[in-house]
């Protein structure tokens, strides 16, 4: 059988049945205008969700049943002395990987630790991830606003939906196991559904409706100006022995961040940046110091000609 | 073998026994009956779903639903019989699981 692929090849995992797997798999190269065999896209099955090959989707119920409790409790108790760094670098390459199992244990664990899921990646494109994947990003948000927004309950009008933030560990799998419908709810529903605030939907990662995605992608256009005139502004800052190089790095660093916190949390308060700053960095910062970096920020983007401050 | 009740199945368990049901041409008892754990319906459901129909992987687990409980061999065992090379989700989780276990354990006797 012969599969031929036109759009450009998506680093999401690919998932044949024993009995559709192709012989032959055909990328379009758009630079030479050529077909071209894309021998580079088998090793994206080795990245396919390794539980079940070839099967289409398992609810994550069916993992977590097939597991020892024992070795369960263990692993959780490990993963609780490791550092938020660690932590994220292993949900990443877990999720990456399909291994479910673990991105899972690693994703409740920053959802306790008060990271939240919008963090948890590199980039937020995700609407290409696989089946399971988005499965996974579901729970993942739900998770969060289950164990970080309880009180939103009242806000919800449905049973359903007021039973994953209200019902027992097995009831809010098993409600957002409907909630995902297999992949055939798209998130914008979701999100309606559960009446999700704007900020909720920030926190999120995969649960957000469109006015949202196109403002965090609005905010990853103009990022790289903003990182640039910030990083022209601080290249004539004076050094001295106490502010060299590492400093001023860490300072745009910081100012960047600062910046991506107040597109987030818009009209947000010093404090309310300074609160999310922690939840992207864990790092804590005053609510004086947020106002005078904004502050810089927002002077220099002025003085480049832009306004991205708000 | 163990009897499982149908007071114990949730919705999931109880969507799976149905939707094995329907695909092998039997009741929901027998379906029920044949599983010696809970999981081994969830176990049988991956199955069916990676092996179409007609395949004799799926024709082998298919027959040994329809027999109920009126036969020693466990679904997992049967399933082991008729695809050798097929991972288990029991099993993948365990590798997935002992494999991070290692992981962390190296990590903490490194540190």
């Amino acid at each position: 059988m012969l599969v031929c692929r036109k759009s450009p090849v998506s680093t999401t995992a690919q998932q044949w049945t024993n009995s559709t797997q192709p012989d032959t798999v055909l990328a379009y190269d758009a630079d030479e205008s050529v077909w071209k065999a894309a021998d580079n896209l088998l090793p994206q099955r080795a990245g396919a969700p390794s539980l079940l090959v070839g099967s289409a989707y398992a609810p994550l119920v069916s993992l977590l049943r097939a597991t020892r409790p024992d070795a369960l409790s263990e692993v959780r108790r490990r993963i609780s002395a490791l550092g938020r760094e660690e932590l994220t670098r292993r949900y990443r390459s877990a999720y990456a990987a399909g291994k479910r199992l673990v991105a899972y244990l690693m994703a409740n664990e920053m959802v306790e630790r008060g990271i939240p899921p919008c963090f948890w990646h590199e980039v937020l494109g995700l609407d290409d991830a696989s089946l399971s994947q988005r499965a996974d990003l579901v729970l993942a948000d739900l998770a969060w606003l289950r164990h970080w927004h309880p009180a939103h309950i009242s806000a919800i009008r449905y049973k359903r939906g007021r039973a994953l933030l209200a019902g027992s560990e097995s009831v809010f799998i098993r409600e957002a196991e409907f909630a995902f419908y297999q992949g055939k709810r798209p998130p914008w529903k979701i999100v309606g559904s559960m009446s999700m605030t704007e900020r909720q939907q920030w926190e999120a990662a995969y649960l957000r409706s469109t006015p949202i995605k196109r403002a965090a992608e609005a905010t990853n256009a103009v990022r790289p100006r903003v990182q640039q005139a910030l990083h022209d502004d601080l290249r004539t800052a004076r050094r001295t022995t106490a502010y060299g190089e590492v400093e001023v790095a860490a300072t745009l660093v910081r100012r960047i961040a600062l910046w991506d916190c107040s597109r987030i949390v818009k009209d947000g308060s010093p404090t309310e940046i300074a609160a999310r700053y922690q939840q992207m960095t864990g790092m804590q910062i005053t609510r004086q110091a947020v106002a005078k970096q904004l502050d810089k920020v927002r002077a220099v983007l002025r003085a480049k000609g832009d306004d991205f401050s708000s | 073998m163990t009897i499982i009740n149908f007071s114990d199945l949730d919705s999931t368990d109880l969507r799976a026994a149905s939707w094995l049901a329907d695909e092998v041409g039997t009741v929901t008892p027998i379906i029920i009956a044949a599983a010696a754990r809970i999981g081994d319906l969830l176990e049988a459901v991956a199955f069916m779903k990676a092996h179409q129909k007609g395949t004799m992987a799926h024709t082998v687990l298919a027959s040994r639903l329809r027999l109920g409980d009126n036969c020693a061999e466990s679904i997992l065992d049967c399933i082991r019989r008729s695809a050798p090379a097929y991972r288990s989700m029991c099993e993948a989780s365990d590798a997935e699981l002992d494999e991070l276990l290692a992981d962390l354990k190296g990590m903490a006797a490194a540190c």
